[in-house]
């Protein structure tokens, strides 16, 4: 065995190598994933800092719940569905939901960009944050439309949704799943 | 060990691996397009550990057969280093199975998904992030090992008239 892998040539070994390099760096160029997660990104203190001369209303109670039954179900399919934004994929929405591979939603109305724990943020979004975005409806509806044109570089490697009744159907959910 | 039997078993676990990485592929392709917290996607992540776990355990077996009795070129078709190169792709394909099990096991123990001491919490986020991102790192390795062995075979078909239907054996 041992002469069996010394025989082998130079570049036999070099192919393995190369392709376990690029290997390695396909879940970042692909999906947008780091290998590391970060405990916190901010601290309460410092979150409500960055808001607190906004004069933010209460997007949760501004907006209610509104939604029926059967517009419930389509909020849920546009937010988890494959054919919708996919989002429940990568994001936790809930107080109570696992982080998943991408920064929780849980309260992100009104919530400054990228300070989210347990996610390691692109320099793009905390340049965002630093610049004073804050999500807000009108907001994460922009983002979720043409995420690389709203925040070039960030790490949410999807396709943007075009169709402004999905992004409608999404962002309901987020008002009455993540609050 | 007699040297043929070490050949059959060798071969019945090469296919064994070859029927097992075609039933998790499809598991995987399906998975993702049903909804997350219906039954239907539990069924199908608990039969992903089950048949993941039978993909780790006949890799491991099938590189302790390779490294017991490493194969040897007596047909004469290929040239040495056309050997050696094909075969060291199907070896790193079988490593990269195991390395896939190992950091399979410890993404599902992270998530919670495998309760070795029941009520313990197994839930690590720092160690499902990296040992998550590790098993999409040797599914890409896996997947590029694969494609370059099946342009070697075709290689092998046109240049050299050798050809085997099952590309891990």
């Amino acid at each position: 065995m041992r002469n069996y892998f010394i025989n082998a040539r130079g570049r036999h070994w070099l192919l393995i190598i190369i392709l376990l390099v690029v290997s390695a760096y396909l879940p970042y160029l692909i999906f947008g994933a780091y290998p590391i997660a970060k405990r916190v990104n901010l601290e309460q203190d410092q979150i409500k800092a960055i808001v607190e001369d906004l004069d933010l209303p209460n997007y949760y109670e501004l907006y209610g719940n509104e939604s029926t039954d059967a517009e419930k179900i389509l909020e849920k399919q546009a937010f988890d569905g494959w054919e919708g934004g996919k989002c429940r994929f990568c994001h936790a929405v809930r107080e109570d939901d696992r982080d998943r591979m991408a920064p929780s939603l849980y309260k992100i109305l009104g919530r400054p960009a990228g300070v989210s724990g347990n996610f390691k943020y692109s320099n793009a979004l905390i340049n965002m944050r630093e610049n004073g975005l804050v999500w807000t409806p009108e907001t994460i509806d922009a983002f979720i439309s043409d995420p690389e044109n709203f925040v070039p570089g960030n790490r949410m490697r999807v396709e943007g949704i075009k169709d402004p009744k999905t992004r409608e159907l999404i962002i309901n959910y987020l008002i009455r799943e993540s609050k | 060990m007699d040297n043929q039997i070490t050949t059959r078993l060798s071969s019945i676990t090469s296919w064994l691996v070859f029927i097992v990485f075609m039933v998790i592929f499809i598991n995987m392709s399906v998975t993702p397009r049903v909804p997350t917290e219906s039954l239907e996607r539990k069924v199908l992540t608990n039969f992903h550990l089950v048949v993941g776990t039978l993909l780790f355990v006949f890799s491991f077996f099938r590189v302790y057969l390779w490294v017991y009795s490493p194969p040897q070129n007596k047909q004469r078709l290929l040239p040495d280093h056309e050997y050696t190169q094909i075969h060291i792709l199907q070896f790193m394909l079988y490593v990269a199975f195991i390395a896939q099990g190992v950091s399979g096991i410890l993404t599902a123990w992270s998530d919670g998904l495998i309760l070795f001491l029941p009520g313990a919490n197994t839930i690590n986020h720092l160690l499902w992030t990296t040992s998550g991102y590790l098993h999409s790192v040797f599914g890409f390795f896996y997947i590029t090992l694969i494609l370059f062995i099946i342009i070697f075979r075709i290689y092998h078909l046109v240049r050299y008239r050798v050809f085997s239907i099952n590309i891990f054996a």
